[in-house]
């Protein structure tokens, strides 16, 4: 869970600097970050139902 | 206060504002290849060169602390196998010697079976590190660092050549 975390977060910043000019890249990155973070858990309660 | 601005101004920020450089955007590229960040430090992006330098070292960092292993050519999968070294490769030249110090030579073929059955050092210190508990996390973020510094690479040659706006031009 954490390296997911981990690892989401820094695809995001890493994207949202390369494809957003400075000042607005923190909507863009919380963007990536929520859909990284929230497709995995949602593909995991998929293949693992959380009891 | 939304005042109109010239087409001057207007025409400032745009990638085809200037003529385009491609000897300098491959010296940025060359540059980014031979250092994590070094290509946008060189084109005077320095936050950005932070940050990508940053990323890429902390996902190598944390690939090697976690037992990950860099990839090698598997005979059984040539394709696939081939794509991971690539993206291995975007690491630069510490790439080679990384793998060096993992395995005593700069490996990039898997000859022969891992132990049990015996095979060349490289192989068997490989297979020896996937013990670690963390090996596979490890994996991925080695792959990580190297498909970003690739990207990085890429940027660095848009922007030295003219082909994508200086990340100072546009923005606030």
């Amino acid at each position: 869970m954490v390296h997911m975390l981990l690892f989401a977060t820094m695809l995001a910043v890493f994207f949202a600097t390369m494809y957003r000019p400075r000042g607005r890249r923190f909507r863009f990155g919380l963007a990536i970050w929520g859909a990284l973070a929230g497709s995995a858990l949602g593909l995991a309660l998929l293949m693992y139902p959380f009891t | 206060m939304g005042q109109a601005r010239g087409p001057r101004e207007r025409a400032a920020g745009t990638p085809g504002s200037r003529p385009l450089d491609p000897a300098r955007g491959v010296l940025a590229g060359f540059l980014a290849w031979l250092f994590p960040g070094a290509g946008h430090f060189f084109l005077g992006a320095r936050r950005e060169a932070v940050v990508y330098l940053v990323l890429v070292l902390g996902s190598l960092g944390l690939g090697l602390g976690l037992g990950g292993n860099l990839a090698m050519v598997d005979p059984r999968l040539p394709v696939l196998s081939g794509m991971h070294v690539f993206s291995n490769l975007g690491l630069g030249p510490m790439e080679p010697l990384i793998r060096t110090a993992l395995y005593g030579s700069p490996a990039y073929v898997r000859h022969g079976e891992a132990p049990p059955a015996l095979g060349p050092p490289p192989v068997t210190r490989r297979w020896k590190r996937s013990f670690s508990t963390w090996s596979g996390y490890g994996n991925g973020y080695l792959t990580l660092a190297g498909l970003m510094n690739l990207l990085v690479i890429l940027d660095a040659w848009d922007i030295g050549s003219g082909r994508k706006r200086h990340p100072r031009e546009d923005g606030t």
